[in-house]
């Protein structure tokens, strides 16, 4: 993400299940901004415990660094990236999270190179004329 | 190899045999007479934690999840007899449960007073505005700053509720069975059988919700109105649903992170 093209927020955190609240609670101020209405920062929400969840069980312990693009009126996109670990995400245990960011997200993403994984998810503000087309609220 | 039911009170010298040869061998059919074998110290653990304010049926579920951990983890080369090396994973496990499902020590007060009122907020500025209200607007309602309406919203993700303002009647009104919503799903078979394992871990009333949600796609909103609850009630069950599906999964966060227990 370029930092010069939209405003990017940076968190760092311990790749500990207890600081996704951090993490969540920064996704529904940003999300606020962006406009979504309540039951959108709550998919957003869920999602931040996906995409944590996979970045702490494949990295190596080493904090998670997060970046959340909001672009007010428009969109929100989480994305993090952690050392790879030598356990990797069991793709048929994270068949259920992609099931998940598939229906709170418009975007999803779960990348593993040589030395590190990325995870991302994007959602775009949708106008309630659009909702009705999408089913979103 | 015998499936039999010989308890933990047998010879421990045979017990150990069999976790030499389990160690060996990986054998799913071992593994599970010996958790079979030994749910008695689970079950001993669950009643230790019962009158706690949580349904002894889902504490035993807890302490056989660490049983399960126990008998995958225990190595007879450890010098320990089987019960010294459960007791404390199951308690663990079960402790774990306590911290997470319910809101006790992390939540405040505030946070939580907040978040009760809430939903007849919602409900109040849906009926009048005929969508879902933004937490602007919720805040400016409950004349609470926009932190602290963000916080509580939070905080009812900790929230474990013994009582329902919904009947499992009501619920198969709507969807009379979800047995296996992924079965026609299209997903490669390992993924239908893992997802379909997981959904049926949840009762009834859960597995409609995440049914309706993930495999439907239908908003909180939606699913509230067909089940007959609130959208925040539906969404602190989704919460919890969630959570209790990622730890049967095996993600033990707190097990990578080094967390204690």
């Amino acid at each position: 993400m370029n930092s010069t093209e939209s405003p990017v927020v940076t968190i760092t955190v311990p790749a500990d299940v207890r600081y996704f609240r951090s993490v969540r609670l920064a996704i529904g101020g940003l999300a606020t901004l962006v406009g979504f209405d309540i039951e959108a920062i709550d998919d957003l929400r869920i999602g931040v415990d996906e995409v944590c969840a996979a970045l702490v069980e494949a990295g190596d312990g080493a904090d998670l660094r997060l970046e959340i693009c909001a672009e007010p009126g428009s969109r929100l996109r989480l994305e993090g990236a952690v050392r790879k670990g030598t356990v990797a995400v069991d793709q048929d245990r994270f068949a259920f999270s992609r099931q998940i960011l598939s229906v709170v997200s418009d975007d999803y993403g779960y990348v593993e190179d040589d030395d590190q994984v990325r995870c991302w998810l994007e959602r775009a503000l949708v106008s309630d004329d659009d909702a009705v087309d999408t089913g979103r609220p | 190899m015998s499936t039999s039911r010989r308890g933990t009170d047998g010879d421990p010298a045979e017990l150990t045999a069999r976790f030499q040869e389990y160690r060996k061998t990986n054998d799913p059919r071992l593994r599970n007479a010996l958790v079979s074998d030994t749910r008695s110290l689970a079950e001993a653990c669950a009643r230790r934690f019962a009158n706690r304010g949580e349904p002894l049926d889902d504490l035993e579920q807890v302490a056989m999840l660490g049983l399960v951990k126990a008998v995958e983890r225990f190595d007879p080369q450890f010098g320990v007899p089987f019960a010294g090396f459960a007791v404390p994973t199951i308690t663990g496990e079960l402790r774990r449960h306590f911290r997470d499902a319910t809101w006790s020590l992390k939540v405040p007060r505030r946070a939580k007073d907040l978040h009760v009122r809430i939903p007849v907020a919602v409900n109040r500025l849906s009926a009048q505005t005929g969508r879902t209200p933004t937490p602007a607007e919720i805040a400016e309602d409950l004349g609470v700053s926009m932190d602290d309406l963000l916080d509580a919203l939070d905080a009812g993700a900790a929230y474990r509720t013994t009582s329902t303002d919904t009947t499992e009647g009501a619920i198969a009104a709507g969807h009379a069975s979800v047995r296996n919503p992924v079965a026609n799903e299209g997903l490669p078979p390992d993924e239908r059988v893992l997802l379909t394992q997981l959904l049926e871990s949840l009762d009834e009333r859960e597995r409609t919700i995440v049914y309706l949600r993930f495999f439907e796609d239908l908003s909180q909103s939606e699913i509230a109105a067909q089940v007959g609850m609130s959208q925040v009630h539906v969404s602190r069950l989704l919460r919890r649903a969630l959570r209790d599906l990622r730890e049967l999964a095996g993600v033990d966060l707190a097990d990578l992170t080094g967390t204690d227990a």
